[in-house]
């Protein structure tokens, strides 16, 4: 398709300056698909939203916003976010502090650690604290009821309090990593003069340190809003039992309760649009705060910083970060590992109940499962390989054809980055479903076409990254040695950038294997992700089978997390 | 014959214009280079003869086919131009060894594999890299990477090779061995080349005639190195080429004299022959080691006058200022000379002689030159 759209576009330029005509090409064709995959879902959440038929009504919109349970599932949303920011840009300071500019050992393990979120998704954490403190049937809660006799639970995860700190569990290593990587680059001689001249410890931390690594913090805690803002796994797992709603479920409660009826996925597209507004009010935000604090001094040299001794505090401090971190990143892995193999949920975790039938049924026995795993393999590698194509593409003709209408390019392929996956998928929906003649409902396609719209953000930066690297001239010399601008591509470029667009793959893969917020709302009867078949089985009340589940995701995960930092070790040695 | 032919060409890059009317011919054989400060269009006028940029205006052709006419709507692409290019940055690529960077622009013109190999092998031992053959470019110094990217040159075009800034990037021995060898391989084999670069030394030492262009994208003056630095048509280009002094004259009906802030001076103008055209104020211009001190004698009449302000050795030379009539002017002199002659004292009067002078018109940009 792509060769032979670029043929015509070559046939059609008379003057035979075929390079010109290429180019504008693969610009049409990169145009094209961001409008149909990205800009089309968008526009029609805000057509469907505001217009009836051909008629501007705002009263759906007025009606669905001003509804109670619209309400309260808002003021959730902010105020969970809200909790997740503060506690979470606390928890990454500390810690950054801690690896950045005190003498704590270990460090190295620590690090390793922190990594450890970033690669499962949070509703795996959701799924674990659920299991050691679901208010009755928790492992935690049941101990502590034996021991006190009592009947009430030490503490209840299906609350806003246990979805905030699933939440801040993940998320929390987006201020931690923006804020190390601040601290390591910054002069140290700038603080070692504060001292010099005189000032206290505490005194620099605070007139100093801070004050400079503010914007990474600034930059890490607007990751964190985001992404909370527009998180589903964490408040799906832990709230609908207790009825607590936050946008993202309500959206995804709307639509399932609809079963697809039209006035459902409206109401659902109105409050994605109240999403959207949210979600964007916390980008403004982030400018504003990001253009007060711009400093040069932050350089990208890195250099030994003067650590602070922390003496007698050094053991306690250490006990702490460890056992925290051991109980954040260790303790819920381990839970969902060992519940895995058990009999039935609840049993006492004695090596007497173990079992490998969990695994014996979804992996042997699940018609369900099994599609699952094959759908989300099928998926992560098809909507891998062509978003990473196509985001060689965009970012080819961004950063080396500079086509007039460049910035408009740029700015479609990294929408889908503030877009929540929930509002994607509704857009996706509604363009999808026959809208156009094309009805792809209910299909494995549409969930490409939305993982494709998602992702695209991902492997554009990617590529451009690696496609910085190859100057111009290494093209031209091709050209002038006599390769057309294709072969020129073919033989030069591409080879150049396949380091980075094999990493560019293994970005987009291991997410997509684990996705769960768009493929929730798209699937069909025999479209099942293998996040959507743990959840599913997870809601079910089949807890053992879910975890084994989960374990086999982990499983996977991890070794395309090995595949990815092998391959990337073996670029840098090039 | 002219191998290559720009008629009028105008480039530009939006409104901005970087080739104004531009033309230019180079014959077959020759080493021509083009020589200009840098950003002033040399590299534009590369990538338009390559075919990597449109002109806006005129027609460029290569032995008598077209290759760029906007009027004609012609634009042949870069691959079917059939120039050898080195460029700055040499673009070797890395994920190629030696040999395939070679073999590649034979490979693309269909030549059989057993002829490709020969023919690379060949041009590999004329840049003397046959023991590199399999090397990745990683594995190579810079000079080393220049001379791969120029076989490549070589084995895409033995008609034309145009080389941008190619050794600028190298340290002045590993320059000054292969701008020799880059005149050799052209005398050997013939080849025409198009040499672009900042540094008129080295283009002075390789081609055999010389562009100057300026900082507007336009040619000053064309012709043999001999021709150019004997006679540099304008002030710019006589500064362009090396360090100079202007003097500012006047001239009053049979006299000329200098410009003086203190007391007024005249020079004999029995060397002068002044076209009748020039105004009356005009320009005395002399390199340093063009210029002569000499004791002051008695008999002296009507010599200029210098006040020696700064000595300074700088072991083959010596390297004065010298202020005539509030004008300060370098000289250079020979060291072994300088001995023999007395070496000036600071603060005493010499007087100045001016061996080869150039006179310019002043305020007129392209005056001509005379003696």
């Amino acid at each position: 398709m792509k060769y032979f759209l670029t043929h015509m576009f070559q046939r059609k330029s008379s003057m035979g300056d075929r390079r010109f005509g290429l180019d504008q090409g693969l610009f049409i064709l990169s145009l094209v698909i961001l409008i149909v995959t990205v800009l089309f879902p968008i526009l029609m959440i805000v057509i469907r939203t505001f217009f009836k038929g051909t008629q501007l009504d705002w009263r759906l919109f007025t009606q669905v916003v001003l509804a109670p349970e619209n309400l309260s599932a808002i003021i959730n949303t902010v105020r969970i976010a809200f909790m997740v920011t503060v506690f979470g840009t606390l928890l990454g300071l500390f810690y950054a502090w801690l690896i950045g500019r005190s003498d704590i050992p270990l460090k190295g393990v620590m690090k390793a650690l922190f990594t450890i979120p970033y690669m499962f998704p949070p509703f795996f954490g959701a799924m674990a604290w659920s299991l050691m403190l679901a208010p009755r049937s928790g492992y935690v809660n049941k101990l502590f009821m034996q021991i006190t006799g009592g009947t009430s639970p030490l503490l209840n995860i299906n609350t806003i309090g246990g979805i905030v700190f699933v939440e801040t569990c993940y998320y929390f290593p987006f201020v931690f990593l923006q804020v190390v990587s601040a601290l390591e680059r910054m002069d140290p001689t700038l603080e070692e003069s504060a001292r010099i001249a005189g000032a206290g410890q505490w005194y620099v931390i605070r007139k100093i340190t801070l004050p400079l690594v503010l914007p990474a913090i600034a930059a890490g805690a607007m990751l964190i809003l985001i992404s909370s803002l527009s998180h589903f796994g964490v408040p799906a797992i832990l709230g609908f039992s207790n009825n607590i709603f936050t946008l993202p479920t309500k959206i995804y409660q709307l639509i399932n309760r609809s079963a697809g009826s039209f006035q459902g996925i409206r109401e659902g597209a109105s409050l994605s649009i109240l999403l959207v507004v949210v979600v964007v009010a916390a980008l403004y935000l982030q400018r504003l705060v990001l253009k007060t604090g711009h400093y040069d001094i932050i350089k990208g040299k890195s250099m030994r910083p003067m650590l602070i001794k922390l003496r007698g505090a050094k053991i306690p401090m250490l006990s702490i970060s460890l056992v925290s971190l051991f109980v954040i990143v260790v303790v819920p892995l381990f839970m969902i590992f060992i519940v895995g193999f058990l009999k039935a949920y609840g049993l006492p975790l004695k090596l007497e109940n173990l079992t490998m039938r969990n695994y014996q049924y979804i992996l042997g026995q699940s018609k369900m499962v099994q599609d699952s795993i094959v759908n989300s393999l099928f998926l992560s590698v098809s909507s891998g390989i062509i978003t990473m194509f196509l985001g060689v593409m965009i970012a080819y003709v961004v950063i080396k054809v500079k086509p007039k209408g460049k910035g408009f390019l740029e700015i479609l392929s990294l929408l889908p980055y503030s877009i929540p996956g929930i509002v994607l998928a509704i857009g996706v929906i509604l363009v999808w479903s026959g809208a156009f003649g094309v009805n792809l409902y209910n299909t494995i396609w549409i969930i490409l076409i939305a993982y494709i719209a998602r992702y695209v953000s991902f492997a554009m930066k990617s590529a451009s990254a690696s496609l910085e690297q190859v100057h111009y001239s290494l093209e031209e010399a091709a050209r002038s040695c006599g390769a057309t601008h294709l072969e020129s591509l073919r033989d030069i470029t591409l080879p150049l950038i396949r380091p980075g667009m094999v990493a560019g793959f293994f970005l987009i893969f291991l997410p997509a294997m684990r996705e769960l917020t768009t493929s929730v709302l798209l699937y069909g009867p025999f479209t099942r992700t293998l996040g959507v078949a743990i959840y599913a089985i997870n809601s079910e009340g089949n807890t053992v089978q879910a975890s084994a589940l989960a374990t086999v995701a982990i499983g996977i995960i991890v070794a395309g997390n090995l595949a990815l930092r092998f391959i990337t070790k073996e670029r840098k040695g090039l | 014959m002219a191998i290559v032919a720009m008629k009028d060409v105008t480039v530009q890059y939006g409104k901005n214009v970087v080739i104004e009317g531009l033309s230019l011919e180079v014959e077959k054989g020759e080493n021509l280079a083009i020589v200009g400060p840098s950003s002033c269009g040399k590299t534009t006028l590369m990538r338009a003869l390559c075919g990597f940029i449109k002109i806006a205006h005129g027609e460029i052709s290569i032995t008598d086919t077209i290759v760029s006419s906007p009027a004609k709507r012609i634009m042949v692409a870069p691959e079917n131009r059939r120039i050898g290019v080195v460029f700055q940055d040499y673009a070797v690529w890395p994920h190629l060894t030696v040999i395939e960077n070679i073999i590649y622009p034979l490979k693309k013109r269909k030549v059989n594999k057993v002829e490709a190999k020969e023919r690379a092998y060949a041009a590999l031992a004329q840049v003397k890299m046959s023991d590199f053959a399999d090397r990745l470019p990683s594995q190579l110094s810079g000079g080393q990477q220049q001379r791969v990217a120029l076989a490549r040159a070589l084995v895409s075009s033995a008609e034309l090779i145009v080389l941008d800034e190619p050794i600028t990037n190298l340290d002045a021995t590993l320059r000054e061995e292969m701008a020799y060898e880059i005149r050799n391989l052209q005398k050997t084999i013939g080849v025409t080349v198009i040499y672009i670069t900042h540094d008129q030394e080295t283009a002075m030492t390789i081609s055999d005639r010389m562009v100057i262009m300026d900082k507007v994208g336009k040619i000053r003056q064309l012709g043999t190195p001999e021709e150019i630095w004997t006679h540099p048509t304008d002030r710019d280009v006589y500064t362009f080429l090396g360090v100079s002094n202007f003097l500012p004259l006047v001239r009053d009906r049979e006299q000329i004299r200098l410009v003086s802030k203190t007391e007024p001076q005249t020079i004999g103008n029995t060397f002068f022959d002044i076209p009748k055209s020039f105004g009356s104020n005009l320009l005395l211009a002399s390199r340093p080691m063009d210029i002569r001190l000499s004791p002051l004698t008695e008999t002296d009449v009507g010599v200029v006058r210098g006040v020696v302000q700064r000595v300074t050795y700088l072991g083959n030379q010596f390297d004065y200022i010298v202020d005539i009539g509030g004008h300060e002017i370098r000289v250079q002199e020979d060291s072994l000379e300088a001995f023999r002659r007395g070496v000036p004292e600071e603060g005493s009067v010499r007087a100045v002689e001016f061996l080869s002078p150039s006179l310019y018109e002043a305020d007129a940009h392209d005056s001509r030159f005379v003696i």
